[in-house]
C-alpha cells in the first residue's frame, strides 16, 4: 500500500515535471504536482551567485543526515521528496561551520527521492 | 679519513707541481679574453738615417691568433716626434718597416741628414707589453757593419739605478757611439761615468729632455779625461728613473769593415738573486752560447786561414772585489769539452779582457773546436759582474759575437730569421739547469700559418745546434713528419722549455747568429723572454664547493708573450678569507667546505713574470723574465642545504617547498627530490641562501622517504629527507550535539588531515552509510512512525569539507492510534583516499547505533525517542 501511494507521488510529480517544461497552462490533473510546480518554479528563482541565505530563505531546507559545506543537499520543504544538490564556493571569512555568505555555483536539477532522515 | 684523503691529494697535487706539463697546458689555451687592451710601448734606443746609414725595423706579433697593429714614432735626438704609418702584424708574423721610405713620407727633409737619428718608440694597443718583439737593424750602407738593436720596455714606477756597460778601442780607426735615450715623457738628469780597465772614473753630467737621446763618443771621453788602455767601464746612472732610459754602445771601423756591440745591462740595486737564478742554479750566472773559437766554423764562410781572436770582457760594478768563474763548453769537429778558467778576482770597479784564444791551448781546447758556451758565475748579487764577448780576427774584418744574458725561461720569442742564397741562421739553445729538459723549437712561416717543430732532449749545460740551411735543404722531417719548404727563405721562431719548474720558469737560452755571405759578416739576433701574468682570476669562479667535500680552484695564468690563457696553479701560499665556512691547506690549496656561505680563496707564489711593466707588477726589468711574487683569488661558495621546510607533502599534491642553505646561486641549478616528484623551479625565486620551489608529487607514487639535493654548477650538494605521505582523514570528532524541538538530533562533527593541511586529502572521500533493518531498497518506518527511506542511505562528498552538519530526523509524522514500535539502525562514517589501503573504503569510527521508538510514558503520553551516542531527544506525539 505504501509502495503504491509512492509511486503514486512519483508519477505525479514526473508528470507535472514534464507538464511545467512542455506548457506552462497546462492544467494538472494531481494535486501532488501542484507542489513539484511550486517547487520547480521556485528553484529558478535560485541563482548562481546567491548565498546560502538567499537560498534558505526559499522553501528548499537542508536536507536529513551528513551534510557537506561546498556540496549541500536541499529538500523542498512542502515535499521532502523533491531534493537538489547545491554546490558553494566557501566564505573565506568563515573556517568550520556553514556561511550564510558561501555563494552558490552550482545547482542540480530537481530530483526524487525518499526523504533523507537519517 | 680526512686526514688520509688529504694527504692522498696533496700527493698528486705535489707531484704535479714537480713536472709541469706545459704542452697539456697550451694545448687548451686560447688567446684571453680576460683581459682588455690597453695601451703599451717599447723604445729603441737608436735609429739612424744619416748619410751612410739606413734603418729597418723588425716587428714580430707574438699573439696567438690577433692582429697587432703597431705605430712607430720616430723621435730625433731633441725629442721632436714622427710618427709613422701604422703597421698591422698578423698573428706570429714578422713585418718590416724601412724606416727611409716611411721617413720619406712623414719629414722627406730629414732623410740622410746629418742629425737625424734618435730613438723609436713602439705604440700598440695590447694585453700585454710582451705581445711585440720589435729589433732597430741599423746598417751602414755598401759596409758588412750592422747593429741588433732591441726595443725594450719603458719602466713605468720609476726606481734608481743605472746603465752599466764596457767600453772597447780594440785599434787605431775604429769608432764608437755611446747612446743614451730617454723613453719618459719628463726630462731627466744622470751622470755618466767612464772607468778605465783599473776603475779610475772620469765622470760628467747628462740632462735628457723628454724623449731626448744623447750620442757620445767614448773615445773622445777616454781621451779627454786621460784614462789610458783599451777598455773599461761605462756607467750611466739615473737617481730615480733608471727604467725610463735605455742605451746602447756600438763599435765600427768602415775602412775595416768591422762592427761590435758592446751589449749594456739595466743594474737594479733592488734586484733580488733569488728572482733571478734559474733551473737549480744557485749562483748568478750569465751565459753567452755562441763564442767563435779561433778556427772558425766552416759554415758560417769565413775565408780559409782565417784566425779569430776570442775574448770575453768582465767587468765589476760594484765597489767590492768579486771572485768570478769562468767555463768554456767547447764543441767543433773532434768532440766536445769543457774547460775551467782559474778562479778571477776582480777588484772593485775592475774590467778586465780575458783573450780566450791566448788560453785555448792552455784551457785544453782543441784547434778543431769552433764554438764555445761560455758560463760566468759569481756569487753575490745580480749584476755585480757584466760580461761582454767578441771574436774577431786581427783585422776586424770578420768575426761574431754572442752576447751574454743571465735568463733562463721557458718561452722565448725570436725575430727574423733568414735562409738564402746570401743568408743562413745558425740557432744554439742551451740548457742552462742541471736537471735534462726538453725543447720545443717551433719556426712559423708562410704568414705564421705553417710551423716545422723540433724538439730535442738537452743535457744540463749542453746544447742544441740548427744549421737551418740543412733543415731546409736537406728536407729534414721535424717531429711530426713535416719538411719546410725548399723555397722558404725567412720566417719567425719561438722556443719552449717543455719542462719548466713550478713558477713556469724554464731552463733554455737561445743565441742565434745570421750569418751574411755577401759581407761574410756575422749578426746575433735576440729572443725575447715571455713570462706569465696571474689575471688574477679563479678557474672555476665561483668555486661551488659540497659542504664537507674538498675540491680546487686554479689560477687563470696569461703568457704574456702569446697572450694565451690557460690554468696554471703557481699559488704556494693559499689562504681562506673565512676560515670558518672554507678551510683551505696553505701550500697545497685544497678547499673544504665547514659551513654555509662563501668566502674569498686565494693566495700568492712565486711566477716567472715578464718585464714588470705590466698592471699589476711592483718590480721587474726590462726585457727580462724575473721570478715574482704573484697573486690570484676568487670566491668559493659552499653549497649547503641546513633546512627543508615543510619536509613532507602529500601524494597527489603540489608543495610550495622553501630549500635554506647557501652557494644557491652561484651557477646553473637543479633541485632533486626523487621519485615521484617533478621540481617546478622559477629562476626568480633563487637566492644564496634559498630557494623557493615547487614539488609536484605524483598521484600514482608511494609514499616513502625522498632524498633531496641541490646541483649548482655540476656540483651536488648534501641531501635533506622530504618524506611523501599518503594524507588521510583522521581526528573525527563529534564538535556539537542540539536538540530540535521536533525531535531532531543535530550534530556537528568534524575531521582533519593526517597532515594537517586539508588540501592534501582533496583526492580523498568522506560519506556516511545508514544501514536500516531488513533487505536493502526501501525501509518503512513501522507505525506510528511514518517515513520511509532508502535501505542504505549513502552521502558523500570530497573530504575537503572538513566541518559535517549531521541530522536525525523524527519521521515524517505520526500515525494512530498509537502504539509502542522500536527500530535501530547503524551509521558508519568512513573515507576513501586512493593512496590508502588502495583506495578501500575504512571506517573513521566504529559504527553508531540509532536508535527510535515510539513508548507510553509514565505520564500516559505517547512519546518518540532517538538515541545515538548517548545523546538523546524525546518528544511527545501530537494530537493527545
Amino acid at each position: 500500500m505504501k509502495k503504491f501511494t509512492l509511486l503514486f507521488v512519483l508519477t505525479c510529480i514526473l508528470i507535472g515535471l514534464a507538464g511545467s517544461l512542455n506548457s506552462q497552462n497546462r492544467a494538472s490533473t494531481c494535486s501532488s504536482c501542484d507542489v513539484a510546480q511550486q517547487a520547480l518554479d521556485e528553484l529558478q528563482h535560485v541563482k548562481v551567485g546567491m548565498t546560502r541565505k538567499q537560498l534558505e530563505q526559499t522553501n528548499f531546507i537542508l536536507a536529513g543526515g551528513m551534510l557537506f559545506r561546498g556540496h549541500t543537499n536541499y529538500m523542498y520543504r512542502n515535499c521532502q521528496y523533491l531534493n537538489v544538490d547545491v554546490d558553494f564556493s566557501l566564505d573565506p571569512a568563515v573556517e568550520r561551520e556553514f556561511s550564510p555568505n558561501d555563494t552558490i555555483t552550482k545547482i542540480s536539477r530537481l530530483y526524487v527521492i525518499y526523504p533523507p532522515r537519517d | 679519513m680526512k686526514a688520509l684523503l688529504t694527504a692522498f691529494l696533496l700527493a698528486i697535487f705535489t707531484t704535479g707541481a714537480q713536472a709541469v706539463d706545459i704542452t697539456a697546458l697550451l694545448a687548451k689555451a686560447k688567446e684571453t679574453t680576460k683581459k682588455k687592451p690597453s695601451p703599451h710601448e717599447l723604445m729603441a734606443p737608436y735609429w739612424c738615417a744619416e748619410p751612410g746609414w739606413h734603418t729597418e725595423f723588425q716587428l714580430r706579433n707574438n699573439l696567438l691568433t690577433s692582429d697587432l697593429t703597431v705605430t712607430p714614432v720616430l723621435r730625433l735626438s731633441t725629442g721632436q716626434e714622427f710618427k709613422l704609418s701604422p703597421v698591422t702584424i698578423p698573428a706570429a708574423t714578422v713585418t718590416t718597416v724601412d724606416v727611409m721610405t716611411e721617413l720619406n713620407k712623414v719629414a722627406p727633409q730629414l732623410v740622410h741628414q746629418t742629425g737625424t737619428y734618435g730613438s723609436v718608440s713602439f705604440q700598440y694597443s695590447s694585453i700585454s707589453t710582451a705581445n711585440l718583439y720589435a729589433v732597430a737593424m741599423v746598417h751602414m750602407d755598401g759596409q758588412p757593419i750592422g747593429y741588433h738593436i732591441d726595443a725594450a720596455s719603458i719602466g713605468k714606477k720609476s726606481v734608481g739605478g743605472s746603465r752599466e756597460g764596457i767600453w772597447w778601442l780594440p785599434r787605431q780607426g775604429v769608432y764608437d757611439y755611446l747612446v743614451i735615450s730617454n723613453g719618459s715623457d719628463k726630462a731627466i738628469t744622470g751622470t755618466l761615468s767612464i772607468y778605465d780597465a783599473a776603475g779610475k772614473e772620469t765622470k760628467s753630467t747628462v740632462k735628457l729632455g723628454t724623449h731626448q737621446t744623447v750620442r757620445v763618443v767614448v773615445s773622445q771621453l777616454v781621451s779627454s779625461a786621460n784614462l789610458t788602455g783599451s777598455y773599461g767601464g761605462i756607467r750611466f746612472s739615473v737617481p730615480n728613473s733608471a727604467r725610463e732610459i735605455n742605451s746602447v754602445h756600438f763599435l765600427y771601423d768602415p775602412n775595416a769593415g768591422f762592427s761590435a756591440m758592446m751589449k749594456m745591462f739595466h743594474f737594479d740595486g733592488t734586484s733580488k738573486l733569488e728572482e733571478r737564478m734559474w733551473a737549480g742554479n744557485t749562483k748568478w750566472t750569465q751565459w753567452a752560447p755562441m763564442l767563435a773559437l779561433k778556427n772558425p766554423d766552416p759554415i758560417v764562410g769565413f775565408p780559409q786561414g782565417t784566425v779569430l781572436q776570442p775574448m770575453v770582457f768582465l767587468r765589476n760594478t760594484i765597489t767590492q772585489s768579486v771572485n768570478v768563474n769562468v767555463s768554456i763548453g767547447w764543441h767543433g769537429d773532434s768532440g766536445q769539452g769543457k774547460a775551467n778558467v782559474p778562479v778571477i778576482t776582480l777588484q772593485p770597479l775592475e774590467t778586465r779582457k780575458l783573450d780566450i784564444g791566448s788560453m785555448q791551448q792552455q784551457l785544453g781546447i782543441p784547434n778543431t773546436a769552433h764554438w764555445g758556451l761560455v758560463t760566468v758565475t759569481t756569487g753575490v748579487t745580480p749584476d755585480d759582474v757584466i760580461a761582454v764577448a767578441a771574436s774577431y780576427d786581427a783585422t776586424g774584418r770578420y768575426g761574431a759575437q754572442t752576447p751574454f744574458s743571465d735568463q733562463l725561461a721557458d718561452h722565448w720569442t725570436g725575430g727574423l730569421w733568414q735562409v738564402d742564397s746570401t743568408h743562413n741562421s745558425i740557432i744554439a739553445v742551451t740548457n742552462g739547469g742541471n736537471q735534462p729538459t726538453d725543447a720545443l723549437l717551433t719556426f712559423f712561416y708562410n704568414g705564421g700559418k705553417d710551423k716545422y717543430e723540433i724538439q730535442k732532449t738537452i743535457a744540463p749545460g749542453d746544447q742544441l745546434w740548427l744549421n737551418l740551411a740543412d733543415y731546409i735543404h736537406n728536407s729534414t722531417p721535424d717531429k711530426n713528419g713535416k719538411v719546410f719548404p725548399t723555397t722558404l727563405t725567412s720566417g719567425t721562431y719561438e722556443l719552449r722549455d717543455l719542462k719548466p719548474d713550478k713558477t713556469l720558469s724554464g731552463s733554455l737560452f737561445e743565441g742565434k747568429i745570421i750569418v751574411d755571405k755577401t759581407w761574410g759578416h756575422l749578426t746575433y739576433g735576440c729572443m725575447t723572454c715571455c713570462g706569465y701574468g696571474s689575471l688574477r682570476i679563479m678557474d672555476p669562479n665561483p668555486l661551488v664547493l659540497p659542504i664537507t667535500t674538498n675540491g680546487f680552484t686554479t689560477p687563470v695564468v696569461q703568457d704574456n708573450c702569446s697572450g694565451a690563457q690557460f690554468d696554471y696553479n703557481f699559488i704556494t701560499a693559499w689562504v681562506s678569507g673565512n676560515p670558518n665556512i672554507i678551510w683551505v691547506d696553505p701550500p697545497g690549496g685544497m678547499q673544504t667546505g665547514l659551513g654555509g656561505g662563501a668566502a674569498g680563496v686565494g693566495g700568492s707564489g712565486d711566477l716567472d713574470s715578464g718585464d714588470g711593466v705590466d698592471p699589476g707588477f711592483t718590480g721587474g726589468h726590462p726585457n727580462a723574465c724575473p721570478r715574482q711574487v704573484q697573486d690570484s683569488g676568487g670566491t668559493t661558495n659552499v653549497l649547503a642545504i641546513t633546512s627543508i621546510s615543510p619536509a613532507f607533502g602529500a601524494i597527489g599534491t603540489t608543495v610550495p617547498v622553501t630549500i635554506t642553505g647557501s652557494g644557491f646561486s652561484a651557477g646553473a641549478l637543479t633541485v632533486s627530490a626523487g621519485d615521484g616528484i617533478v621540481v617546478s623551479i622559477d629562476p626568480k625565486n633563487i637566492s644564496d641562501g634559498q630557494i623557493s620551489v615547487l614539488f609536484i608529487i605524483d598521484s600514482s607514487t608511494t609514499s616513502g622517504s625522498r632524498d633531496v639535493s641541490v646541483t649548482v654548477a655540476g656540483q651536488k650538494s648534501n641531501t635533506v629527507t622530504f618524506q611523501v605521505v599518503c594524507a588521510v582523514p583522521t581526528n573525527f570528532s563529534t564538535v556539537s550535539e542540539v536538540n530540535l524541538p521536533e525531535g531532531s538530533l543535530s550534530f556537528q562533527y568534524t575531521f582533519s588531515s593526517s597532515t594537517g593541511i586539508t588540501n592534501d586529502i582533496a583526492a580523498c572521500t568522506v560519506g556516511e552509510t545508514v544501514f536500516y533493518p531488513g533487505s536493502s531498497g526501501i525501509f518503512v518506518w513501522p507505525l506510528p512512525m511514518v517515513s520511509q527511506t532508502q535501505n542504505p542511505f549513502v552521502r558523500s562528498s570530497n573530504a575537503t569539507n572538513v566541518f559535517i552538519p549531521d541530522r536525525n530526523f523524527p519521521p515524517t509524522s505520526y500515525q494512530q492510534p498509537y502504539m509502542s514500535a522500536h527500530f535501530s539502525s547503524t551509521q558508519r562514517f568512513w573515507f576513501i583516499c586512493p593512496c590508502y589501503q588502495n583506495g578501500a573504503l575504512t571506517n573513521f569510527v566504529p559504527d553508531l547505533t540509532i536508535d527510535r521508538r515510539v513508548f507510553q510514558d509514565s505520564d500516559n503520553l505517547w512519546k518518540y525517542q532517538i538515541d545515538k551516542s548517548g545523546y538523546t531527544n524525546i518528544v511527545t506525539l501530537p494530537n493527545q
